[in-house]
C-alpha cells in the first residue's frame, strides 16, 4: 500500500505538487492522468525518491519512504519509463538482470527469472536473450523495459508513460497483454498517461490531477457516470458510454451458443432448431463455419454444412479478450446482432448478443 | 598486421641506423653527414618513451578524473570554467608553456613533462566531459531510477558508455604529445627531438628528416595500437 499525505513538490516556491493525499491499495492498477505539466511524473518521482518531497510524506506498507536508502527503496519498486532507457551496452538479458544483480541474487536465478520473464512478455528468450537493445523494435523494447522494472519481483511497480511514444497499434497490443499480465501478478501499480482511453482501459482507479492538484479519483466507472467538474468532463470527452464499453470485455457478455456439427442432417438440425432462432455450425475443431436458421431448413440439402450460411471464424469471431467496444463496432458494422466467440485457436466458446449489450 | 610492420620498420631504423645510409646520401649528396650518432637512437627512444609516458599516463588519469568531478551533480558548478579552460589552453603554445616551465622547475626532462601534462590534459577532459554529457537522459534515469548507487551508475553505465570517446581522447592527446616531446630537447630533455635540434642548429637536413621520420613512425604505431584497443572494448560491449 502506498500512502501519500499532504504532499507537495515546490520549484522556486511554484508548486508542481500542492498538498496531494492519496492512497493506493496492495493490488491496485491507479493511473495518474491530467494535461502535460500537472504534475504527474513529479508524483511518481517522488515515491521512488527521484525527487524527495517539499512537505508531506509518503510511506509503503506504513513506512516513511525516508526511513530508506534511496537506492535500497528504489531496488524494491519497480520502474518503467516512456524512452525505455536500456542499456545500449547490454543485452536484452543482462538489462533485465540489473537490479537482481544488484540484489546479488546467483547467476542461475538470474538466468531462471529473466527467461520467465521474457516468455511473459511472449519474447522467445533463445532468441531475444543475446540481442542488443538496438535491435529491438519499439514495442519489443517496451516490453523489455517492463519485463526488467519487473525483474526483482517488487511488489511496486511505477510506470511513467510507458506506452506514450509507441505507434497505436502497438501500443494497443501491449495495452492488452500488459492487463493479462497484471491480472495474474496483481501489482501495485502507479502508472502515468495522458490518454483517457489507456486509462479506462487498464486502470482500477483513476486520479484526475491538474496543476499540481487533486481533481477526482474514483473508479473509471465512477469517474465516467459521475465527473465532478467542467474540467474532468471536457478531459473525458464526449463518448462517455462508448468509453465504458471499453472497460468490458467480450467474455463478461458471453453465453452459451447453441451449436450443431456440420456433419448432422439437415433433418436432425430441423430439430434442433425447435429450440432455438439459429444455429452455430462447427467444424471438426469445433470451430464455427457458418450458421443456421429457420429459412435455410427448407432447402434440398442433405447436410447442415450444404445448407448454412457461410461465415468465417478468423474474420467473423470475437476474440474473448476483445473489449465489449470492439465486439459492438464489428456487430454494427456487420449488421448483425448475435456474434461467435472464439479462442485463439478458432474453437468456439460462446456468443454475445446485440440486445444483451444495449442493456448494459 | 599494419602494426607489426610498422613496428618492424621503427625497430629497424633505429637499431640499425645503417640500412638508410645509402638512401641519405643520394637524397643529400652534399653532406659529410647523414646519420645521427652523437647518442645512440635506442637512448633517444627510451627518453622519448619516458617523457610520453609519463605526461600522458598522468594526463589520462588527471583529465578523466576531472571530467568526472565536474559531471557530477555536486562538481557541476565548475563545468563551465573548465569548459573554458580547456579550450583557452588549445590556443596556447606548447612552446610557451615550455618557456614559462623552465624559471619554475629548471632545465631537463621535469618542465618537458609538465607542459607535455598540461598539454596533453586538455583533449582527455574535453572528451571525457562530451562522453559522459552525450549520454541518453532515459538511461541515466533508468539507472537511477532501478537503484544504482552514483558510484554504480558511473561504473556500470556512464564510463562503459562514454569509453569509446574517451578513449578517443586519450588516443588525441598521446599523439600530441609524441610530436609535442620533440621541443624538449631544446631544454635538455633529451629523447628524438635531439637529432631535429642537432640538424636545425647544424644545418643538417639529414639528422631533421631523421628525427622527423622516427617521430612520426613512432606517433603512428601508438595511435594505432591504442585504436585497435577501443576497437576490442566495442567489441566486447
Ligand atoms: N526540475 C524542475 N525545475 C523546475 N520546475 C520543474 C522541474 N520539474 C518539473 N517542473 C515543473 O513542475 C510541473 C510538473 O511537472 P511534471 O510532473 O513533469 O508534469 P507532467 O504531469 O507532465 O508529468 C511543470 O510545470 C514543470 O514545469
Ligand atoms: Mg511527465
Amino acid at each position: 500500500m502506498i500512502r501519500l499525505d499532504r504532499v507537495t513538490k515546490e520549484y522556486f516556491g511554484k508548486a508542481a505538487v500542492a498538498d496531494l493525499t492519496l492512497t493506493v491499495a496492495e493490488g491496485e492498477f491507479a493511473i495518474l492522468i491530467g494535461p502535460s505539466g500537472c504534475g504527474k511524473s513529479t508524483t511518481l518521482r517522488m515515491i521512488n525518491r527521484l525527487i524527495e518531497v517539499t512537505r508531506g510524506t509518503i510511506a509503503i506498507d506504513g513506512t516513511n519512504v525516508e526511513h530508506y536508502r534511496p537506492e535500497e527503496l528504489r531496488r524494491r519498486i519497480g520502474y518503467a519509463i516512456q524512452n525505455v532507457g536500456l542499456f545500449p551496452h547490454m543485452t536484452v538479458a543482462q538489462n533485465i538482470a540489473v537490479v537482481p544483480k544488484l540484489l546479488r541474487w546467483d547467476e542461475s536465478r538470474r538466468d531462471r527469472r529473466t527467461d520467465e520473464l521474457l516468455d511473459l512478455f511472449s519474447l522467445d528468450p533463445a532468441e531475444y536473450r543475446t540481442k542488443y537493445p538496438h535491435q529491438l523494435s519499439g514495442g519489443e523494447a517496451q516490453r523489455v523495459g517492463v519485463a526488467r522494472a519487473l525483474a526483482a519481483d517488487p511488489a511496486i511497480l511505477l510506470m511513467d508513460e510507458p506506452f506514450g511514444a509507441l505507434d497505436p497499434i502497438t501500443r494497443e497490443s501491449l495495452q492488452i497483454e500488459f492487463a493479462r499480465i497484471q491480472r495474474e501478478l496483481k501489482k501495485t501499480i502507479v502508472f502515468v498517461t495522458h490518454d483517457i482511453d489507456e486509462a479506462i482501459r487498464l486502470a482500477n482507479r483513476i486520479v484526475i490531477l491538474k496543476e499540481g492538484r487533486l481533481v477526482q479519483a474514483g473508479t473509471p466507472e465512477a469517474i465516467l457516470t459521475a465527473p465532478v467538474d467542467r474540467f474532468v468532463m471536457e478531459f473525458i470527452g464526449t463518448d462517455r458510454a462508448l468509453k465504458r464499453l471499453s472497460r468490458l470485455s467480450a467474455a463478461d457478455f458471453m453465453v452459451d451458443a447453441p451449436s450443431i456439427g456440420q456433419e448432422m442432417s439437415l433433418s436432425e438440425a430441423g430439430s434442433a432448431l425447435a429450440d432455438h432462432r439459429y444455429l452455430w455450425v462447427v467444424d471438426g475443431l469445433r470451430r464455427p463455419v457458418g450458421w443456421l436458421d429457420g429459412d435455410d431448413l427448407g432447402s434440398e440439402a442433405a447436410t447442415a454444412a450444404e445448407a448454412m450460411t457461410r461465415m468465417d471464424y478468423r474474420t467473423e469471431g470475437i476474440a474473448a479478450d476483445a473489449t465489449l467496444r470492439e465486439a459492438l463496432s464489428r456487430m454494427i458494422q456487420g449488421g448483425i446482432r448475435g456474434a461467435p466467440v472464439v479462442d485463439e485457436g478458432g474453437e468456439l466458446l460462446g456468443e454475445i448478443r446485440l440486445s444483451d449489450i444495449l442493456d448494459a | 598486421m599494419i602494426l607489426a610492420i610498422l613496428t618492424g620498420l621503427f625497430l629497424l631504423l633505429v637499431f640499425s641506423p645503417a640500412v638508410w645510409t645509402g638512401v641519405m646520401r643520394s637524397l643529400f649528396p652534399g653532406l659529410e653527414r647523414v646519420i645521427y650518432s652523437m647518442a645512440p637512437l635506442g637512448q633517444l627512444v627510451l627518453e622519448h618513451v619516458f617523457l610520453v609516458g609519463i605526461s600522458s599516463g598522468l594526463a589520462a588519469v588527471l583529465g578523466l578524473a576531472t571530467g568526472i568531478f565536474v559531471t557530477r551533480s555536486w562538481g557541476r558548478d565548475f563545468l563551465p570554467a573548465v569548459n573554458a579552460l580547456a579550450s583557452m589552453g588549445q590556443t596556447f603554445p606548447p612552446v610557451a608553456v615550455l618557456a614559462l616551465a623552465v624559471p619554475a622547475v629548471g632545465f631537463g626532462y621535469r618542465p618537458t613533462i609538465i607542459a607535455l601534462l598540461i598539454y596533453g590534459l586538455l583533449p582527455i577532459v574535453r572528451n571525457t566531459i562530451a562522453g559522459i554529457e552525450s549520454l541518453d537522459g532515459a538511461v541515466l534515469e533508468a539507472a537511477r531510477g532501478m537503484g544504482m548507487t552514483p558510484g554504480q551508475v558511473l561504473a556500470k553505465v556512464e564510463l562503459p558508455l562514454a569509453g569509446p570517446v574517451i578513449m578517443a581522447g586519450v588516443r588525441i592527446s598521446t599523439v600530441i604529445n609524441i610530436g609535442t616531446a620533440t621541443l624538449g630537447a631544446t631544454i635538455g630533455a633529451g629523447g628524438l627531438g635531439k637529432p631535429i635540434i642537432a640538424g636545425l642548429i647544424g644545418e643538417n637536413p639529414a639528422f631533421i628528416l631523421e628525427g622527423a621520420i622516427l617521430v612520426g613512425l613512432f606517433a603512428v604505431i601508438v595511435d594505432t595500437g591504442l585504436g585497435l584497443l577501443v576497437r576490442q572494448d566495442i567489441a566486447q560491449a
